[in-house]
Parts: C-alpha cells; structure tokens; sequence
C-alpha cells in the first residue's frame, strides 16, 4: 500500500538513554519512578515499552521525548543531549525531529483534520510537501475526512489523524503512547498496521508503550519495565511469548 | 492562512464566543466606560468652551468703570461710568450701556432653567442700535417695555418656552415675572460663552443693576470708519485715566475664549481621574477572566506544546485571542459609549451641570482613543495569563484531570511587595504635597487623586496575595462546614484548599466590588454626617427659605431678597435673616505679595442683631459695625492677619476698606464659610449680592408657606433639609463618583460571576464523577455554596480592609473632620450580606447546571 522507498536498512542509532534517572519529590518522600534506565534505539526499528502499572514505562518515554526532565542521566537525539535544553529549544527538537501519538486527546478541537495534520508543520513555519502529505493521508485512508473536526470522527479516525500528523513531519523518532488504548480491536488493528507499515517502508523509528500484548507483537523487539528499571528484552515478539514475560515480570 | 497561531485564535474566539462572551462583556463594559467618560469630557468641554460666541461680537472698544478682574474676564466692574462721556467723543460711530445681573430663569411651574454648562443666566440690556446689536431675533421682536425680554435660544429649548409665554425671573432683591417677547441667537450660536441671556428694555436692565440712570456698568463702543480699535482704546484710555478700563472687545473675547477652555480642561481632568477608576476596573477583571480562561485551556495549550509550539507561541496565541477579544470588545465599547455618554450627561445634568447642549462627539479623539485604550487593556490585561500559558509543560496534557500545580511563594510575595511599596511611595507623596502646598481645592484634589491611585494599588497588592489566605480561612470554613453539613463541608474543604488560586480569582473580584462600594459609601457618610452634625451645630434657626432651583453646583440658587419680609409677617417668627453672599478680592497691603496670586474669597452678609438666634458660630465673633469683617481662622491664618488690622478688599462694587474685627469659625462650611460682614456693610460690597437663604426663627413651616406663597420658586426647609441641600455643592465632585463608581461595581460583579461560572464549568467531570459515587444534585450544590462562602468572606474582609484603609489614608493625608474613618457597624453587616447575596445570585446558575449534568456526559474528555 505504501511505495517501497530506496535504500536499505542501516543499523543507525537515533537516540540513546544512558542512566536515566527520574525521581519525584524529595528527602523521605522521594518516590523514584526510574532508577538508571539505558536504551539505544536505531532507525527503522519498532520498539515496545512494556511493563505493570507504575513501571515507569511512560516516565521513560516521557523522558525520551523531553516531555518531562531527568533527574541525572542523559538523553541524546541525533547529536545533541536533550536534557539540558532550554523549553524552546526542546520544543523545536520535538517538533523538528520527533512525532507523538497519545491514547487520547491528540487532536485540537476547533481545527479541522487537515490542519490537525499540517499543525506541527506550520508552527515550524515550513513549507507542505504536497506529496508527501497525499501519500500520508491516502494510506491512512483519510481523504474523506480532511474538512471535519475531531467531534465528528470516530476514535480510530482520530487516532489516524493523529499517527498522520506525527508522520507529516518526518521525525527521527515517532512516540505512541498507548495509541490503541481507548480503541475496538479492529481500529487497534488498522493503526498498528499503519505504524508497522512505516517502519518496514520508510525505516521510520517507532517507540510505542503499551500494556497489550496483541500491541506489541507489531514491534520488533520489546523492553520491559519493571519497578523503574529494565528487566528483560525480546526480539521478534509474538503475543504469546510476550504473554509469557509479562507473566513472569508481575509473578 | 499561513499563521495557525492566528487561525487557532480566530477558530477559538469563534467557537467559544460564548464561553468568552462574558470576558467579552466585561471588556467591553470598561472600554464603553473609557469611551462614555471621553465623550462627556469632550462634550462638557466643548459645552463649556464651545460656545465662543460672544455679545461682544459687533463691538471695537469695551469701556469698562473702575477695574476689571484680570483673572476673570467674565466678571462684572467695580465702578460705574456714564454713557455720555464717552458717547460723544471724537472717532465713536455708536454706544450702548451695560449692565449685567445674575438672575435665576425658572418657568412657571417653578423649574429653573439651567445655564449651559458652568455658566450663568444674565440679564442685560437689549442693545437697539443696529451697528453694535451681536442679537438676531429667530422669533418674536425687541422687547419694547418693562416686563418684556428676549431670551437666548438655548433657554428656550431647555426651559421649552416660546414667545408669548411668561417666567419666573428671580432678581437679587425680588422675583418678578416676565414676559418673553422675542428669542434670539448670537452669532449662529443658542448661548453665549459666559452663559445663558435675558434681554431687558435698557432701563429695566439698569434699574436691576442698581445703577443711577445715565450710569453703567460699562458701555460697548464702535469705532468711526477709519479708526481703529487701539487706536480709539488708546485715546479712551490716556483721556478716562484710572476711572474706567478701557480694552478692545476682541482682547476681551480672546480672554473669554482662554478661560473658557481652562475650565473644560478642568473637568476634563476630573472625569479622567473617573476614567481611570474605569480603566483599572477594566485591567482587573480582564486580567482576571483571562487567567481563568488559560487555567482552564491547560490541556489544549499542552498539547500545542508537545506537538511543536514553543513557549513565545504559545504566549502569543493567547495575546492574539486578547486581541481579537479586544478588537470587538473595543468597536462595542465605543458604540456603547455613546448611549452612557447620554447617561452619564443626564446624571450630571439632574445635579444642575448641563452639557446636553453639545453635540455628540465623533472626531477621531473621541473614536480612536478608546479603541487604543481597548487593545492596550486587553493586552495588558493577558500578559500575565500569556506568561502563564507559555510555562504550562507539555506533560499536562497527558493527564487525565487538570490539578492546580504548586507553585513557588516568593515570585507572588515579591511582586505583592513591590506593589505595595509603590502605593507607601504614592501615599509618602500625597503626605508632601500636604506638608509642603498650600490647603485649598488643589491640594485635596491632588491629595486624593494620590491616595486613590495608591489604593488601586493595594487592591492589585492584595489580589496577588489572596491565594495565601484562601488555605487558613478555606480551613475555617471548612470546619464549620464539617460541622453543620458533614461530608459535603469536608469536600468542600479539600475543594477548596485543593485550589487557592481558582477561588481567590473569584474572591478578588468580590474584594473590588466590596471595596469600591465601602470606599464610596464609607466617604458619603462621613461627609454627610459631619455636614449635619456641623449644621446642627451652627444653624439655630429651625427653618430656612431656599430657592427650588439649583445652581451649576448643585445648591439652591439664590432667592429674591423681599422673601425675608414677607417671612417676618408670619404669625409665631420671631427672627428673620438674610443670608447673603459675594465674592471679594483681597487688595494686597505690601507690592511683595502683589505679585502673588490674587486672594479672592466669599464674604456673607447678615443682620448683626439677633444673628445669635438663627446662626451660632465658633469662636463668637462679635457683633459686627458697619465697616468691620470678622474672618474664619483658616483665612486669618492664611494670610497672617490680626484682629484691629485694617484692609482693603476689592468688590463689585469698587474698594472698601474694612477693618478686621474679629475671628471665628464655621464649622459646617456652609453659612459664613471665610468672613462675616453686616447687612450694611454687604450693601457697600455688592448691592447686589445674592441671598443664599431667609434663615428663620420661631413659627411653623406651615405659616412660613403660606406667606411665602406668592413668590414662585422658593420653599421652606427644616434645619437638616437646608443643611443637606447647602452642601450639595461641596459634595458634588462625590455625588459625580456615583454612577461611576456603580457601573466600575457593575463591571466587578461581572467579573465574579464570570470566574464563578467558569470555575464550575471547568470541573463539570468532577461533579459528574461525585454523582456517579453517589452524592446527590443537594449535596453537589451545598459544596458549590461552601465554596461561594469562602469567596464571600474573603473578598469582604480584603474589600473593606481597602474601603476603611482609604478612608483612613484620607483622613490622615488630608487632615479633613470631614473624611473620618467612623463606620458604623451595621454597614459590616450590610455589604456583608450583599456580597452573599451577590455570590449566591452569579454561583446558583451554574451550580444547579454542573449539579445536573448527567454522568457519563460528565465523564467525556475534552
């Protein structure tokens, strides 16, 4: 469905989280949500964050993203380490070099789909790619839909014009977190397969956190999170190996 | 649509008008406030300037008897000069006589007529020689007899009076009815600058005047053809000597001209300090809406921010919203402003200050001002808010409930303290200008003008501050509530505690209101009570005879003095006095203090024997002999006289010298304000001067009517009645305050209902999910009224420690017994109770919808 593009796959990395710390509060009330997480992710790969409730799977992607700080630790996208960057600068590296797909709440509700997608684009102040944006919103199946806002979509609309919005931009590194949460299995489906299609055809980067294990069989590999800190790692995910870990981790 | 900050702002204006319109509104309230007040400015200024029409319009030279007031270019000479000795002079084409009188015009059914803006009604003679007459009849003819006048065109519309009908005309010494016979304009013009005109057969005008006939207060002149008018004021002047003022009549309309608009800046100047009342009202509650609006959008503006907008983008979408919002709010505000121009001129005009005459204001002053003042507002008022919006963190927008987050103390208590060592700053000024500026209308003004900004000041200190006192009295509320309605006064509590700052938007704009309203009504009393404390005091007299009309002041108008001689025939009067009153320049004893400003004060006139039985002065002054003047303190020691110094005084009716016999004082200001003379001594001053009042002893107001009866326009008042009506005069820079200072309350509660609404809408989830957990459509509501009661104690204890702290400030700084911070303790209690009333009224709406919102409606996300 979406053109082969050129090239091969190159085990690049995009990004690298050494020792990440995060702890909230301080003194004896300090909680820690993570405790020297590590991570490098490389181009056109799939990753799925997983883990029980208060893991700190999404404090981990949050981090990643530069939507919330570190403790101590350090992050770093392409060549620059993110977490000592002022507010702008991080929101121009978000813009310029990640996309974002959240459970809900994507969209902004007096925009309509088309300048939902083109939003993060235009904040950058950049020209459209007419091309690519018709390659975009063709795959995504979401012609119909440009002129209406988010109120008169479903929520798999939604979340595609959303996973469409992310990828409009093309970022270095695309977040979803818990994208399928609020969705029917069948809508779940659709959007996975879009994301899974853009890795195998854009090499796009995709860090997704999910607690299904239908979710992440798409990925390529697995971390898994427990109590602040990486525990295991799977590659070539099916759900029921995933199933298996996941039994282990919570015991 | 290249900008999608624009198009974001746009789309939200457009789709959220209605969650806006209430910001919208009272936006648009304060700039119709700016506007309104501008406008009657420009109209009070052109109604007082405007008018450059001058009788003198057709005359060369002025030959004026004895000296002219230089200050003031309309008042009457001191001295007298005959027609014939300057009628037939070489190079004088014509003459007329002049003479003019300050009467009351008031239609038979005993309305006065007013004069148009701060002027005067003067009767003059009629000037029949076609080369000086500056009158042109519109209808009717000259008045040819005694009882015959021409009256202006502006008093015939006002007074709706056409030729044929008759008026009351009330004249120093009588009242007399008149009959008009012709209306005329002057120079396209309905009044001229320093007034309203009635025109009177030449001897009618002179006989009113008290001039001998031949004699006149001045005569107009035209120049032969070829001689100029310096040249004939040259010769007139070398020729008369010290007997008359000889100046050419366009020296004398230029003058006119000049202090004409010296007064309209005055006003002017006035209704800016109102206007800026309005302005900061506007600033506040925007501000305030505004901060509630960004509180409530967090999510959206964190996702923006997640998604790629950077902090000085996010500030500017919501600057770019303040904008729109100011741009339809300032186009309404100035439409709006001209329907509360007409308001506010008939506010002003019902308290005997008229501009209705002038024309609407449509210059681009009077358009373009209000809408810059508009956007700056709106601006200013989101800066804080777009400051805010731009900090909000990206992660607020992946959380499922929107929490206030803790913020640092030491920004808020920085800034409060900056503000507040401002408003010490502003009040360490008005203490200097105290201690250093000479007392008189001046200095209170500036005295107040500092301690109403430095008041401003500490209701934007306190507004910063209030989230500091939410937690303590949150608690206490908190805990009766726990008491008296359990579980509902303990949600309350933790609502309440949860989120200082959504509850102290509310209560701020409550403590404005409250403390608008304390402030004004605080003052009013204090005056009030003092004027009749005073009063009391002072008159003895159990009635007083006053006019019904009104001067431009506010106070009776002068009254026809043979009132006091039909008052004394009543049955059971025991004591009538005339209370008389002129104005007098000080001559200067030494060339030093000649220099200086002139020293111009009021002298009352009265019967010296029996004067103990209707008026009780401080400091008894000593019964009066003609030629002598008792002076209040204030003026002795002003301007460092003695007892048994002689002086010399300047009235209209040329020099006198007086001796200064004693001093005393008038507590209440309004009988005998700054000196006392005897009824004789008055008549060598001014003929003419005006009796405020017939003060009467013994006999009832029933028998006093009756022999009153005959004379149209008067009434007789009991001894509060007159003082209350005396003082409006004093009191009308604070009776002008009240329409301002209710639309300024207006604008507040506004804003309160605004916020309350807002914060209710914004947790519309939470009082859903306290339904779905079983609390029921009461019990929700009993929280939404916990909360309104921390709002209403809060903002009226902050609002009344402002209302009380001015008052306080004023009577410190300015030293008055008249502003004394006195209140009475049901005044507590009443603002008390309206504060609840009005928090009950704007949080009942909203807290019977968020109380009924269905449950899984409730539990949608945004």
């Amino acid at each position: 469905m979406i053109g082969a593009p050129p090239g091969e796959r190159v085990s690049d990395r995009v990004m690298t989280a050494t020792d990440v710390v995060k702890t909230y509060g301080a003194g004896d009330g300090a909680v820690s949500a993570l405790r020297g997480v590590s991570g490098a992710f490389v181009q056109g790969e799939f990753t799925a964050i997983m883990g029980p409730s208060g893991s700190g799977k999404s404090t981990f992607m949050h981090c990643l993203a530069g939507l919330d700080t570190v403790t101590s630790g350090s992050i770093v996208v392409g060549e620059v380490d993110i977490t000592g960057l002022s507010r702008t600068r991080l929101t121009e590296l978000r813009r310029d070099r990640m996309g974002f797909v959240f459970q809900s709440f994507n969209l902004l509700p007096m925009l309509t789909a088309e300048e939902n997608i083109r939003l993060t684009g235009r904040l950058a102040g950049r020209d459209l790619d007419q091309g690519w944006f018709d390659t975009v919103v063709d795959a995504l199946g979401l012609r119909e839909r440009l002129t209406h806002r988010p109120a008169e979509m479903s929520g798999g609309q939604q979340q595609r014009v959303a996973v469409a919005r992310a990828l409009l931009t093309r970022p270095d590194v695309l977040f979803a977190d818990e994208p399928t949460g609020n969705l029917d299995s069948r809508s779940s489906a659709e959007v996975l397969g879009f994301l899974r299609a853009a890795v195998d055809d854009y090499r796009q980067t995709v860090v997704m956190v999910t607690h299904d294990p239908v979710a992440a069989a798409y990925a390529d590999r697995v971390l898994f999170l427990a109590d602040g800190m990486i525990v295991d790692e799977l590659a070539e995910p099916t759900i029921d190996a995933v199933h298996a870990r996941m039994r282990k981790i919570e015991g | 649509m290249a900008n999608p900050l624009w198009l974001i702002a746009r789309r939200t204006f457009a789709e959220g008008w209605l969650r806006l319109i209430a910001t919208l509104l009272a936006a648009l309230g304060s700039i119709a406030l700016i506007a309104g007040s501008l406008q009657f400015a420009l109209r009070a200024q052109e109604a007082v300037a405007g008018s450059d029409a001058s009788e003198y319009a057709r005359v060369d030279v002025l030959v004026q008897g004895g000296t002219v007031d230089p200050g003031d270019p309309f008042a009457p000479p001191d001295g007298r000069i005959r027609l014939d000795q300057v009628a037939s002079r070489p190079g004088v084409a014509a003459a007329a006589g002049d003479a003019t009188t300050a009467v009351t015009a008031s239609r038979n059914d005993g309305q006065a007529i007013t004069a148009a803006a701060e002027g005067r009604t003067l009767l003059r003679p009629w000037v029949s020689d076609p080369g000086l007459n500056p009158y042109r009849l519109e209808a009717g003819r000259a008045p040819a007899a005694d009882g015959e006048v021409a009256i202006v065109r502006h008093m015939s519309l006002a007074g709706d009076l056409s030729v044929g009908d008759t008026m009351t005309l009330t004249l120093p010494r009588q009242t007399r009815q008149v009959r008009i016979a012709g209306i005329v304009s002057v120079q396209g013009r309905d009044a001229v600058a320093a007034g309203d005109l009635v025109l009177a057969p030449a001897e009618t005008a002179q006989r009113a005047a008290m001039l001998p006939a031949g004699s006149w207060q001045g005569v107009w002149l035209k120049a032969a053809p070829g001689v100029s008018a310096d040249r004939l004021r040259g010769e007139l002047a070398r020729d008369l000597g010290d007997a008359a003022t000889v100046r050419t009549a366009e020296s004398v309309r230029n003058a006119q001209t000049t202090a004409a608009s010296g007064e309209g800046a005055s006003i002017a100047g006035v209704v800016g300090m109102l206007a800026s009342v309005a302005i900061f009202v506007g600033l506040f509650v925007v501000a305030n809406t505004f901060g509630t609006l960004v509180r409530q959008r967090t999510r959206r503006l964190a996702l923006l921010g997640a998604i790629g907008a950077t902090p000085r983008q996010i500030g500017r979408l919501i600057r770019l919203e303040a904008l729109v919002l100011g741009a339809v709010a300032s186009v309404g505000g100035v439409a709006a402003g001209f329907p509360l121009a007409e308001l506010i001129i008939w506010l002003f005009a019902r308290d005997g200050f008229d501009v209705s005459a002038s024309a609407p204001q449509v210059g681009w002053i009077a358009l373009t001002v209000p809408v810059v003042a508009g956007l700056l507002v709106t601006q200013a008022a989101a800066w804080r808010a777009a400051h805010r919006a731009g900090n909000v963190s990206p992660i607020e927008a992946l959380r499922s409930t929107v929490t206030e987050t803790r913020e640092r103390r030491w920004p808020r208590l920085l800034s409060a303290s900056a503000i507040f060592v401002a408003a010490c700053f502003l009040c360490a000024v008005a203490v200097t200008v105290r201690v250093s500026d000479p007392p008189g209308p001046d200095r209170t003004f500036a005295i107040t003008l500092m301690v109403l900004f430095a008041s401003m000041l500490a209701v934007t200190g306190l507004a910063v501050l209030t989230p500091f006192f939410v937690g303590p009295l949150g608690g206490l509320v908190g805990r009766v509530g726990t008491l008296v309605s359990g579980e509902t006064g303990r949600l309350a509590h933790a609502t309440i505690t949860r989120s200082p700052r959504r509850v102290s938007s509310a209560a701020s704009s409550l403590m404005l209101g409250v403390a608008l309203v304390a402030s004004l009504v605080l003052v009013t009393m204090s005056v009030n009570d003092r004027f009749r404390e005073a009063g009391r005091e002072v008159m003895a007299a159990e009635h007083a005879i006053a006019s019904t009309a009104r001067t431009a002041e506010g106070a009776p108008a002068p009254l026809g003095r043979d009132v006091a001689a039909r008052a004394t025939g009543a049955p059971g009067v025991s004591r009538t006095t005339a209370l008389t009153q002129t104005e007098v320049t000080l001559v200067p004893s030494t060339p030093a203090r000649a220099a200086a400003e002139p020293f111009r004060f009021l002298v009352s006139g009265a019967e010296q024997t029996g004067l103990r039985d209707v008026l009780r002065l401080g400091g008894r002054p000593p019964a009066l002999r003609e030629g002598e003047i008792a002076l209040s303190s204030a003026v002795m020691r002003e301007r460092g006289l003695r007892r048994g110094e002689v002086i010399t005084v300047r009235g209209a009716q040329g020099r006198t010298t007086l001796t200064v016999a004693g001093s005393y004082h008038d507590p209440s200001h309004l009988f005998a304000d700054q000196a006392l003379v005897d009824s004789a001594t008055m008549d060598r001053l001014d003929a003419n001067a005006a009796t405020l009042a017939v003060l009467v002893r013994g006999g009832s107001p029933q028998a006093l009517a009756r022999a009153v009866a005959g004379v149209p326009g008067v009434r007789v008042l009991d001894r509060d009645a007159y003082v209350t009506a005396a003082s409006q005069s004093l009191t009308r820079a604070l009776r002008s305050t009240y329409s301002f200072v209710g639309m300024a309350l207006l604008l507040a509660l506004f804003g309160m209902a605004t916020t309350v609404t807002m914060s209710v809408v914004e947790r519309t989830r939470e009082f859903g999910l306290l339904g779905a957990v079983g609390a029921t459509t009461r019990q929700i509501r009993s929280i939404v009224r916990w909360e309104a009661a921390t709002v209403v104690l809060l903002g009226t204890i902050l609002g009344l420690v402002i209302g009380v702290g001015t008052l306080a400030l004023l009577h410190v700084t300015s030293g008055s017994s008249f502003l004394r911070p006195d209140p009475p303790w049901w005044l507590f209690l009443a603002l008390g109770a309206g504060a609840a009333v009005a928090t009950l009224a704007t949080s009942a709406l909203p807290a019977r919808r968020a109380a009924g919102v269905p449950v899984l409606e409730a539990a949608k996300a945004e």
